[in-house]
């Protein structure tokens, strides 16, 4: 269910402005919406809370911290520590973080010489592979006195102006020059140029008007003969490796030492510069702030308390009367049953439903399980996926993602299984043949029709019931022109299966007559709300039950395979050979199985059914919360306060 | 001869369903892809294009089943 909010104004003393909002903060409970004067107030006396000058107090204290976090790799900070730190006032707060400048200091320093000895790491490493491609370049060189040398790279591509610089050099010096290349990885060519010392500004005129990358060794390495400097460089980069590794642990020490206290600061600071934040949202008169938003209705009272607790007795709670205008903007919040909880995230995926309107989660809960077991529909498959979620289970115990998927695949799987039982598969026909497995319902390899039908009456059924639903959100919006669409729609549809009994033998005439009659109404409403796009919507609405059709084509073609992975298993004449062959399908299977009908399972619900009731355009609930309050959106089960 | 031309019929209406969506989907997923690189949370709504075209396949087979099931 949507939980029932309501629109709230709190007024406390503006000298206690900062305070009424850390109470709201830490409350966690308010969805903070910009000012606006409460009715009945004049602007003259109530206006936007004046813009601070410059950055709040904490701004620049926020950002050395995130920087000394983001150094650190601070990790999730204790409770306890994020609690202590979010009582202190501003000078205590301020003082834990200026203790903390010697070892951001040291930490920036340290963070900055890594920067730096990778820089000079990569440098080396880029002087030691054009060391290696001149090697035998360089060895066929002619050493001569008075003559001086200058390397060059250039990209692979453009390797016609080394030519067109030998042409240059050769018409500078009259000839008295030698270029020798060589390729550097296929991506790049090496030169050396040999020239008379005297005229080496002039060459240099002629390489600086090309953009070439002219290579020059480090000074240490300057003069040393070419033999030598492989060795050298290779030294070099060991030393900075040596020298990354100590900045490395030496960093390591410091996060030991401050990375748990950095990582509180930095979510308390955050907080304090949101809560400045947030007083630009508010509203103020000469002597009086207010704070507007929204708030679970169940949680009222107890903000209230709160607040005259922490801020003083003179803070007022007032909650504004419903206003249907006021709540096209409320914002929205699921408060379901545990079992329910882990379908909110599928069920708002493709959009947030309309404040007030129905939540689709509970829908979505029991037949996105049905759906995958009816396509699946194994029993081998379903205890399979029952293993693989015990071994993650095990495996990542602490992991989120898994928590939330959990329980919707147990669901699949303990459906998977039922199924199975009902069409009597284990792994395909593996169970009947080797274990007597007898369908309880029906053999889906068989009963192609059966299925079929089945498919396209819970298709009938679920759209059937998408209009109803949207019927009923018409009435709670009182939205008029909707309910009528939808009954309308609903009208036709209804007519239409009737009309198609009739044609088909088994309905009497008087009830076809009554269809026509049923019909004829029904586009007339729909063109009258919808428009010419009414009776084609009607159509759609047949085409969607239709859709319905992919549960049979899936789990058909499901069976179909497992059945192929035991034949195939079957015909390789070796035992070991057929197992792997069976097995490796009916794994592939398995994947396919669950993923495609888990993919079709939702397209169901999001094209087929939700469109018929789900009133897009929700405000997602988010709430003016803290550090100290961690999952504030997600609301747990109350007994009051819900729609 | 009439027995093949069945399984023919059956087989053009599930092929030209299936070419027909997978063509849709290419466009679709083409462009929904750049759409979701510009702005992330048209994922959920692009799901949803993505897979509307299916249905083409899937009326395709409700045809083809008719044609080889009922006689």
């Amino acid at each position: 269910m949507l939980v029932e909010m309501r629109r709230v104004d709190l007024v406390a003393p503006r000298r206690r402005a900062l305070a009424l909002l850390r109470a709201l903060h830490r409350a966690g409970v308010l969805h903070l919406v910009p000012f606006a004067p409460p009715p009945g107030t004049s602007e003259a006396v109530f206006g936007a809370y004046p813009a601070l000058p410059g950055a709040g107090p904490f701004d620049a204290r926020l950002e050395r911290v995130a920087e000394l976090s983001g150094i650190l790799g601070a990790g999730s900070p204790p409770t306890a520590l994020v609690a202590e730190l979010w009582e202190l006032d501003d000078a205590g707060l301020a003082a834990r973080v200026e203790r903390l400048e010697p070892a951001r200091s040291r930490a920036a320093a340290l963070a900055a010489e890594r920067v730096r000895l990778e820089g000079e790491l990569a440098r080396l490493d880029g002087y030691r592979r054009l060391v290696e491609g001149l090697q035998g370049v360089v060895a066929r060189l002619p050493a001569l006195r008075g003559y001086g040398s200058t390397a060059i790279v250039v990209q692979a591509r453009y390797r016609a102006v080394i030519g067109v610089l030998r042409e240059e050099l050769e018409e500078l010096t009259g000839g008295r020059c030698e270029l020798i290349a060589a390729e550097l990885g296929g991506e790049r060519v090496a030169a050396v140029l040999l020239y008379p010392q005297r005229l080496a500004d002039q060459v240099r005129t002629v390489l600086g008007g090309r953009d070439l990358e002219e290579v020059s060794l480090p000074a240490e390495l300057a003069g040393l003969p070419f033999t030598e400097l492989e060795p050298r460089l290779a030294g070099e980069e060991e030393r900075v490796r040596d020298r990354i590794a100590a900045v490395g642990s030496q960093l390591v020490e410091l996060g030991l030492a401050h990375g748990r206290e950095v990582g509180a600061l930095e979510l308390v600071l955050r907080d304090r510069v949101a809560e400045t934040g947030a007083l630009r949202q508010t509203g103020a008169s000469e002597h009086l702030v207010v704070v507007c938003g929204w708030v679970p209705g169940a949680r009222v009272e107890t903000l209230r308390a709160a607040l005259v607790r922490e801020v003083g007795p003179e803070t007022l709670v007032v909650e504004r009367p419903p206003d249907r205008a006021a709540a096209a903007d409320a914002p929205v919040a699921f408060e379901n049953r545990s079992v329910l909880r882990p379908f909110e995230p599928l069920a708002s995926f493709v959009s947030l439903p309309r404040y007030g309107s129905l939540d689709p989660t509970p829908f979505l809960a029991v037949t996105f399980p049905v759906f995958v077991g009816l396509m699946v529909g194994d029993i081998g498959y379903g205890l399979i996926l029952l293993a693989l979620l015990a071994w993650a289970r095990r495996r990542w115990p602490r992991s989120s993602l898994l928590s939330q998927v959990l329980p919707i695949a147990l669901l699949a799987a303990g459906s998977t299984i039922a199924f199975g039982f009902l069409f009597g598969e284990l792994f395909g026909e593996a169970g009947a043949a080797l274990l007597g497995l007898r369908p309880f319902w029906f053999d889906r390899r068989e009963a192609a029709i059966s299925f079929l039908g089945l498919a396209i009456a819970i298709g009938a059924v679920q759209v059937v019931l998408g209009l109803v639903l949207g019927m009923v959100n018409a009435v709670l919006l009182r939205d008029r022109h909707q309910l009528a669409g939808r009954a309308a729609m609903l009208t036709g549809l209804l007519a239409l299966l009737v009309l198609l009994g009739w044609i088909a033998g088994p309905l009497p005439a008087t009830v076809g007559y009554l269809a026509v009659a049923g019909l004829a109404v029904a586009l007339a409403v729909l063109l009258v709300t919808l428009g010419l796009a009414g009776p084609i919507e009607l159509l759609g609405a047949v085409g969607n039950i239709l859709s319905y059709a992919r549960l049979m084509a899936i789990g058909f073609a499901s069976v179909m395979l497992a059945v192929v992975a035991n034949e195939l298993g079957g015909l390789t004449g070796n035992v070991l050979v057929g197992a792997v062959v069976a097995v490796l399908l009916h794994a592939l299977n398995l994947v396919l199985g669950f993923f495609d009908a888990s993919i079709q399972g939702l397209r169901l619900h999001y094209v087929e059914f939700f469109t018929k009731f789900v009133e897009p355009g929700g405000i997602r609930f988010e709430p003016f919360a803290s550090a100290l309050v961690a999952g504030a959106g997600q609301l747990r089960p109350r007994s009051t306060g819900g729609r | 001869m009439d027995e093949g031309l069945r399984y023919i019929a059956a087989a053009i209406a599930v092929g030209l369903g299936a070419l027909g969506t997978g063509w849709a989907q290419s466009r679709i997923g083409s462009a929904g892809a750049g759409a979701i690189a510009e702005k992330p949370e048209l994922q959920g709504i692009m799901l949803i294009f993505l897979a509307l075209p299916e249905t083409l396949v899937i009326l395709g087979f409700v045809v083809a089943a008719i044609i080889l099931l009922v006689r």
